[in-house]
């Protein structure tokens, strides 16, 4: 028996109190951790999706849009741009240019999307095959591994594109034999483990043959398509060998980033061509200031949450203290100096807003779980509510630094106990 | 003035010591000892040499300062004037923090209401009681004060869930549990009937003889003259 086990029974002592000023504490400060996770996360998912990509091209529009669209792979395209007019960009000599990653965008296979595109993709995430091989003919495909993991893909497999990126049965495109997977991506922890990669021309072929269309290419030299047999070889293909066909984004690492010419390029293209370019560094500051005023908004919620169980706390403490003023003077009698009265009534209020915290803590853990899944389900981005960060250290040491605070007055009235004046009454 | 045999001192090392001798200590005096309210009206109280292992009983009507005077010797009140020695320590010497300590080590009170602390069953009180006064928990010992006082089935029970009469044990038990020197009883027996005022007198008596503690009952209860020979009248 000693002041902490003391402290801890006086606070069982009162479980309404104490349910009152846990649920109250533990709201606020489980929204303020819930917010650090997920912001967090999400800047964490931002970041490695980056990948070194300098600037991004594609059809007017939305830029945050596009960024999203062509990185994120969370949006709809702003639009297709020709290959023709995007031809200087995909240039392999182009002197700014050191990889210009060209990307077809527009189907789905149970929601995860194919991007029509080339081998270059890979260095860009540093992706590398896992099993299998790359995907070398037409309406072959390599798989990222989350892919293979939640729809069953495995190597063989064959299955129909969808129109759109939803996974809808209606809008499924009857192709041939469709697509088949030839090689499944190691994990990268990027959105590449989330894409099914084919050549362009696989993706101009799906929708040639939607729309209708007879065999578009069949101008193009070397590739004469044979009644739907896609198993031909591919490894003749050039993108710029057909100009009038369209793709959706290019993805662009610069030589040097730092050079003036290349940091003027988005500009050039934005003022002189009928595309756009972005940059991805800029939107997504762009999107965490807008995303940030409701960041804002919920965390000053959350302080004022705070600040009121803070104040629970101290009125808890405070009341209790008329309850409990014979307990205190008979502790004086029994040798309790003035101080263990006050440090009791100080570690009642820590041991207060520790358990405050640690049902915020489990709230906001199982809240981001919960999120995690919705999240995964509509964007496929994998949150988790088993991270744990430094910051949570901060926040404990606030809430107890909170529940000091609230217990400080409570704690100076019960060091003032006159003893004979309480035990005459 | 205290009634009794003669008496010697002895060093403050060797009294707890010497208290199963038969030789009596002077365990409490007091000397010209007055307290006021309000700097004009002053109780003035006897001077008082008591010894342990003797029984004492303080008398008065309601308002002669009998609750003072006991607050006095306990020390949870400053005399505004005279002193206090218990085990030839003044009171007044001390600082709070001493003070309290030197209380809870070397005087039991038992209060005319009983308060515990709620939240702690009976063992935990006296755990608490052991604990505040600077000695180590002993709980062969605290079994040992509960069965004494019968009320050892109750060593687990809430003390809100104690009878009055339980409840009354229980606070002896607190008092003694650390072996003061010195018992302070406040009307104790002020709500009792006659049967149980006799057995708590009775209960009091015979903790007080096993502990060689010196006894100050303070009352208002003419029942209990008969038994103390050794009588402070207030007025």
């Amino acid at each position: 028996m000693n002041l902490l086990s003391l402290s801890w029974k006086n606070i069982m002592n009162k479980p309404l109190n104490l349910l009152l000023s846990m649920v109250l504490f533990g709201l606020g400060i489980g929204l303020i951790n819930a917010l650090l996770l997920m912001d967090h996360q999400m800047k964490e998912q931002f970041d490695s999706n980056l990948a070194g990509i300098d600037m991004v091209i594609g059809a007017k529009g939305s830029p945050l849009q596009m960024i999203l669209c062509s990185m994120y792979h969370i949006d709809n395209p702003t639009g297709n741009i020709g290959v023709g007019e995007a031809k200087p960009f995909l240039n392999p000599k182009h002197p700014l240019i050191e990889t210009a990653v060209p990307l077809a965008l527009g189907d789905s296979h149970r929601s995860y999307r194919i991007v029509g595109t080339d081998h270059s993709i890979l260095s860009l995430y540093e992706a590398q095959i896992g099993e299998g091989k790359l995907w070398e003919q037409h309406f072959e495909v390599t798989i990222g591994r989350v892919v293979a993991d939640e729809t069953g893909l495995k190597l063989g497999d064959r299955f129909q594109s969808s129109h759109g990126f939803n996974d809808d049965v209606d809008l499924l495109h009857e192709h041939g034999d469709g697509f088949v997977v030839v090689g499944i991506l190691q994990p990268t922890g990027s959105v590449i483990d989330q894409l099914i990669l084919t050549t362009t021309k696989s993706i101009w072929d799906v929708h040639g043959h939607e729309e209708g269309a007879e065999e578009t290419h069949e101008d193009h030299a070397g590739h004469d398509h044979e009644e739907h047999d896609h198993e031909h070889d591919a490894a003749g293909f050039h993108l710029l060998d057909y100009p009038d066909e369209e793709i959706t984004n290019i993805l662009v690492k610069f030589r040097n980033r730092t050079n003036f010419q290349a940091l003027n390029l988005p500009r050039n293209i934005n003022e002189n061509t009928d595309m756009q370019a972005a940059s991805p560094p800029i939107e997504i500051n762009r999107l965490y200031s807008m995303i940030g005023v409701g960041v804002d908004a919920l965390r000053n919620i959350a302080i004022i949450i705070a600040l009121v169980s803070a104040f629970s706390i101290f009125i808890s403490l405070f009341s209790s203290l008329k309850d409990r003023k014979y307990e205190l003077a008979l502790m004086r009698v029994m040798g309790a100096g003035r101080n263990k009265l006050f440090l009791l009534i100080i570690l009642e209020g820590i041991l207060l807003a520790l358990l405050g915290f640690i049902v915020g803590f489990i709230i906001s853990h199982i809240g981001m779980e919960v999120i995690a899944h919705y999240a995964k389900a509509s964007y496929r981005y994998s949150f988790t509510g088993f991270l744990f960060l430094k910051e949570e250290l901060v926040i404990l040491a606030v809430s107890l630094l909170i529940g000091v605070v609230a217990a400080l007055i409570p704690a100076f009235q019960a060091y003032r106990t006159d003893i004979h004046e309480t035990l005459s009454k | 003035m205290c009634y009794g045999v003669s008496y010697i001192t002895l060093s403050n090392d060797n009294r707890k010591a010497t208290l199963k001798s038969d030789v009596r200590l002077l365990m409490l005096s007091t000397k010209n000892l007055a307290y006021t309210y309000n700097d004009t009206d002053w109780i003035s109280f006897p001077d008082m040499d008591c010894l342990s292992d003797q029984r004492y009983l303080i008398i008065g009507q309601s308002g002669t300062g009998k609750t003072t005077l006991l607050h006095l010797l306990g020390g949870l009140l400053k005399p505004k004037k005279g002193s206090v020695s218990i085990n030839d320590q003044d009171l007044s010497d001390m600082s709070g923090q001493a003070l309290d300590r030197f209380r809870g080590d070397n005087v039991g009170i038992i209060f005319q209401q009983t308060h515990f602390m709620d939240s702690l069953n009976v063992e935990e009180n006296l755990m608490i009681a052991q604990k505040l006064a600077g000695h180590a928990i002993n709980k062969a010992e605290i079994t040992t004060i509960l069965d004494k006082l019968n009320i050892g089935h109750k060593q687990s029970a809430k003390t809100k869930n104690l009878s009055q009469g339980e409840k009354q044990r229980v606070a002896i038990a607190r008092a003694l549990i650390n072996k003061p020197v010195v018992i302070l009883a406040d009307e104790p027996t002020s709500a009792l009937d006659d049967k149980n005022c006799l057995e708590v007198v009775d209960l009091l008596e015979r903790t007080a003889d096993d502990a060689n503690a010196t006894l100050l009952i303070v009352t208002h209860d003419n029942r209990l003259i008969d038994h103390f020979p050794n009588q402070i009248k207030l007025s």
